[in-house]
């Protein structure tokens, strides 16, 4: 699968005694979309947290580009984070902000451009994931599919190499929810980055997915392309993408 | 009794965990202002918001103890005619002890619980976590400011708070008690010292630290989603509110 | 209010707040002398007793300034005074402690003097009795009396030889005779003697009232006294052998008197003057009273010798003073002889005023230069800090050396437990598999756990920077003090060639709450990049100039 743009190398972490990685070894593709799909609570956001350095592993490796991202500190881990754009479950907009402030935010912090030229990317962005014309609104005012579009701009401004979803459709009605995964999709396409996103809609995921990883219980127990995970016998893997109670997998 | 022992050991060791994570946030703050100030905008913001919206309420405080206690006092000292001294009373402890502790308290209600909340709610709904993978430092860009703020604006509604306080003690000495002018004026000019009111500045520059600090930290770290925001506000108030009462006793006992 | 931005509204209550301060600044304005402005002066008082720190310090009643210390200095009071700049107090200024007020608040008050030369910083004014009209008087009579004493006690040295005794004897001889004369002269004059006596009385009268008139010019007189027997004190003391040869004189003189009396008498009797003119003499009551009164006089004059004899005895028995003494007499009479052998010129010399003054002044500067060597000053300290991330103890110990009040030197050993860490690169080259390859290694190498402080430093206030090096490398920092001392701030910025990374800083606090130990805490290290961040708390101890006395001086006491 060529050289992986990020590598998990044997990493352990647990909170309280409750172990959530258990020794995850997982690679992601190059300028691909990958799709981490997974139980509720069965640490799918820990991965990606891991990734970005919000969380730091208690043991193991995570490298990005070949470099170990989990012994970086400071500025050092702020040049790799700079690299990526994440989307929150929520949007994790800026309630104080407005809109086009919020989308703006990273170019201000980061990049010394004048404000005309900011006011003028966050408006072609904001037309590029539908919604024109909002800039002034303050979050608050947006409904749940919006903000997260909106949030799917603030991420993609700073025209990141690796975008990270964290359930890109939960909570969104199937409407608004196909339109997001049609953006992914569309955007990826287009920019040729990698994407890594968490969910655990099946449909959703066939559906943009290039590579897709199980994890079960602290592990990948499965992963391959669509094709290739259709097909794969795992009796786990099998019971999660029939959606049903009954199987290996007991409901507590 | 072993349960007994070990549940007080158990808050004990929880108790001693606080303040080093206190301290180590603590720590992390003023690196983080070391390394670079944070935008001059976000502190203005926040004076705003911790120094010029508390105005009114420490006025209002400020003016009703000043008028108490010369009230208290007045009935005190009348009783072996010292009434007299009623100006220096009322000036020496607004001065030294009520001025910042009052002013303290009031800022502690109104903007620590509300920095708590604030900081709480951006926690739960993952905006810290999103400055953090947007490469925006958020000590440098929430807390720096809002300590800042609370270090700087505490002082000057101090300031407020004891002109107000003595004002409001004139009112009722020489008003309403009629108790003569010259003489309040020049006692209270007499036995309040100028490095009386400065003591009080520092410690409300203290407590304003304090205050904004444990609102912080309490936010930063809260979890549990909008109960554990409430929790983190409410602990946040007591918890700076017991220790600007401490930290003051021992400042007290530092300065005097 | 909506089209004021944040900025001009923090602006507008921060102007509000720092008016209200400047206004009550203005009003409450007995503006503080802080620690460092003024001057300070030492004044060693026997009882401070109800003397507050932070009492005022006033010259005719006007407030120059406060005392900023009490201490204890050998059983006596020792006051640190701060004198405000631009009040000179002459160098013979006298210092006292008064009472004032209702509340009897104590303060000190200072008198100064008629000296030119101007008290300086770290002087010492001496010890003075208030003034005040009866107090003062009494005072005078005090200095007058004591002067009297020390010519008693010069006469009876005088006397007290066997010399001295013999001229006494002489003398005392010389005296009876002149009194029996005297006392046939005065039978044989009974009543132009009467009369002189009654003049006299008068004249004493007169002189009350002229007393009781002149009691201002009389306190003058009293001083002049005063400053008459202090010479006459001093010339006693210088005139010792001319005071022998005076005294032989006055021998003589007595012998020649004796036969002068017995020649008046002889024309005395020639006259022949009534007889029983003694019985009456004696019954008339003015005389007796007049004897009686030189009599007593006598008596306290007796009484004083006597007590002076007293005194001398105690020297006497204080066995060191008594040595001292013993070989000051030997210099003394050394040096007489050479004096006896040069006389001339020695004695002129030693009579002329110009030298006498040349000597005083080179005293004086030798006094200077010695008080300048003791008022060294030196801080011996040790501290530990617990660093809390890294988990270890670092370790201080230093000597400050203070030579003028507002600088010192400071050298300081630190034992870091982190010492210098240095990354070490090796190449090695590896045969395997008939591969050749080249393994690069890495190691953190940690020596110098051991290093070195020292700084200059200079004090403005209450804010000292310090400069020089730390813990081995270039440094500079800064101390603020707080609160009488018992607070101090620091900041340190040392190690700036840190190969990309930035210098260290080091951030702390100390809270003195005993003399000799402290308590600190702090951040150390707070912007390095690489997590050796860290927090500290810790402990020292810290010895001053006095305490080191005292510990020190039971090893000198051994080592002797």
């Amino acid at each position: 699968m060529g050289c992986p743009i990020i590598e998990f190398v044997d990493v352990h972490k647990s909170f309280r005694n409750q172990k959530v990685l258990d020794g995850l070894n997982l690679r992601i593709p190059r300028s691909k979309t990958t799709v981490i799909i997974g139980r509720s609570g069965g640490g799918k956001s820990v991965t990606l947290k891991h990734m970005i350095g919000l969380m730091r592993p208690d043991l193991g490796q995570i490298l990005v580009d070949g470099e170990d991202i989990a012994a970086l500190d400071g500025e050092d881990l702020d040049r790799i984070r700079r690299r990526f754009g994440m989307l929150f479950q929520e949007g994790a907009l800026f309630d104080s902000l407005t809109v086009a402030d919020n989308v703006g935010f990273p170019l201000v912090e980061h990049t010394a451009l004048g404000r005309e030229e900011i006011r003028r990317r966050v408006s072609e962005l904001l037309r590029t994931v539908g919604l024109p014309g909002v800039e002034e609104k303050m979050p608050a005012e947006l409904s749940g599919g919006m903000r997260k579009r909106v949030g799917l701009a603030r991420a993609l401004i700073l025209e990141p190499e690796i975008v990270l979803f964290d359930e890109p459709t939960s909570g969104l009605d199937p409407i608004m929810a196909d339109a997001i995964d049609r953006l992914i999709r569309d955007t990826q396409a287009e920019s040729g980055r990698t994407y890594v996103v968490i969910s655990h809609d099946i449909r959703a995921t066939f559906e943009i997915a290039h590579h897709i990883a199980m994890l079960y219980e602290g592990r990948i127990i499965a992963e391959g392309s669509p094709d290739e995970i259709r097909r794969n016998p795992n009796p786990i893997l099998a019971q999660f993408l029939r959606g049903t109670a009954d199987g290996p997998i007991q409901v507590q | 009794m072993t349960a007994l022992l070990e549940l007080f050991g158990r808050l004990v060791v929880g108790w001693i965990e606080e303040v080093g994570r206190t301290s180590l946030f603590l720590a992390d703050t003023v690196r983080s202002a070391a390394r670079s100030l944070p935008r001059l905008r976000l502190v203005f913001q926040q004076m705003e918001f911790v120094g010029v919206r508390s105005v009114s309420v420490v006025v209002l405080t400020g003016t009703f103890t000043g008028m108490v206690l010369a009230l208290q006092s007045y009935y005190g000292f009348r009783k072996f005619g010292a009434e007299s001294l009623v100006g220096t009373t009322v000036a020496l402890s607004m001065a030294r002890e009520l001025g910042p502790v009052l002013t303290s308290l009031m800022v502690t209600a109104r903007a620590g619980s509300a920095i708590a909340a604030e900081l709480g709610t951006m926690r739960v709904t993952e905006q810290i976590d999103a400055l953090t993978v947007m490469a925006v430092d958020p000590i440098r860009y929430l807390v720096v400011p809002r300590i800042l703020a609370g270090l700087l604006m505490v002082p000057v509604l101090c300031v407020i708070s004891d002109f107000v306080g003595v004002a409001g003690g004139y009112f009722v000495g020489v008003k309403l008690l009629g108790i003569n002018s010259g003489v309040y004026v020049a006692n209270t000019i007499k036995y309040v010292e100028l490095m009386d009111v400065f003591n009080g500045l520092v410690k409300a520059a203290c407590f304003g630290l304090i205050l904004t600090a444990i609102g912080c930290y309490k936010g930063f770290y809260a979890s549990g989603g909008a109960h554990g925001v409430g929790r983190a506000t409410t602990e946040a108030v007591v918890l700076a509110s017991v220790l600007i009462l401490i930290s003051d006793y021992f400042l007290t006992a530092i300065m005097y | 209010m909506n089209r004021m931005t944040p900025e001009a509204r923090v602006g507008l209550l921060v102007l509000a707040g720092v008016l209200l301060l400047v206004f009550m600044s203005l009003k409450l304005g007995k503006l503080e002398i802080g620690s460092g402005g003024g001057y300070g002066v030492i004044l060693r008082l026997d009882s401070a007793v109800g003397l507050v720190p932070d009492a005022e310090v006033l010259v005719a009643g006007i407030s120059v300034g406060k005392v900023e210390r009490i201490g204890l200095d050998g059983g006596r009071a020792r006051l640190a005074l701060r004198i405000r700049d631009g009040v000179e107090l002459p160098a013979d200024t006298v210092g006292s402690l008064r009472t004032h007020g209702v509340l009897g608040e104590k303060y000190v008050e200072l008198v100064p003097g008629r000296s030119a030369r101007m008290l300086a910083d770290g002087d010492e004014v001496a010890a003075g009795t208030p003034p005040g009209d009866l107090d003062r008087l009494v005072s005078s009579l005090t200095d007058i009396s004591a002067d009297v004493k020390r010519i008693t006690e010069r006469l009876a040295n005088v006397f007290g030889t066997p010399e001295g005794e013999q001229n006494l004897r002489d003398l005392v001889e010389g005296l009876r005779d002149t009194a029996v004369g005297l006392r046939a002269v005065v039978t044989e004059n009974r009543a132009a003697l009467r009369e002189t006596i009654a003049n006299l009385r008068l004249l004493s009268a007169e002189l009350g009232d002229l007393v009781a008139g002149n009691r201002q010019a009389l306190e003058e007189t009293l001083e002049n006294t005063r400053r008459l027997t202090g010479r006459l004190d001093q010339v006693v003391a210088e005139n010792r052998d001319d005071l022998r040869t005076t005294m032989a004189n006055l021998r003589v003189a007595t012998g020649q008197l004796t036969e002068t009396l017995s020649s008046v008498r002889a024309v005395a009797a020639r006259a022949e003057a009534g007889e029983g003119t003694l019985g009456k003499l004696l019954q008339d009551d003015g005389l007796y009273q007049d004897l009686e009164g030189t009599v007593s006089d006598l008596r306290s004059v007796l009484a004083r010798l006597e007590r002076g004899e007293g005194t001398l005895g105690k020297l006497m028995t204080d066995e060191q003073a008594y040595d001292e003494l013993r070989q000051s007499l030997a210099n003394l009479s050394s040096i007489s002889g050479k004096i006896d052998r040069g006389e001339g010129t020695i004695g002129k010399l030693v009579n002329d005023d110009s030298v006498h003054e040349n000597l005083n002044d080179t005293l004086e500067g030798i006094g200077d230069f010695v008080g300048g060597a003791l008022k060294f000053r030196y801080e011996l300290g040790f501290r530990s800090e617990y660093l809390a991330e890294q988990g270890d103890w670092k370790s201080y110990a230093h000597l400050k050396i203070q030579p003028r009040q507002d600088r010192f030197y400071y050298l300081e050993l630190v034992d870091d437990p982190q010492g210098d860490t240095e990354t070490e690169t090796t190449v090695r080259t590896i045969t395997e598999n008939g591969q050749t390859r080249a393994i690069t290694e890495e190691e953190t190498v940690t020596r110098d756990r051991f290093k070195f402080t020292a700084m200059v430093g200079k004090q403005f206030s209450n804010l000292t920077l310090r400069g020089g090096m730390i813990e081995t490398s270039a440094g500079a920092a800064a101390d603020l003090d707080l609160w009488s001392d018992r607070m101090r701030l620091t900041f340190e910025a040392f190690d700036f060639g840190r190969d990309g990374h930035p210098p260290h800083l080091k951030l702390s606090a100390r809270w003195h709450f005993l003399k000799f130990f402290y308590l600190t805490g702090g951040l150390d290290d707070f912007i390095d990049t690489r997590g050796l961040s860290d927090y500290f708390l810790g402990a020292g101890l810290r010895f001053q100039d006095d305490d080191l006395k005292y510990l020190l001086s039971p090893a000198v006491n051994l080592a002797n």
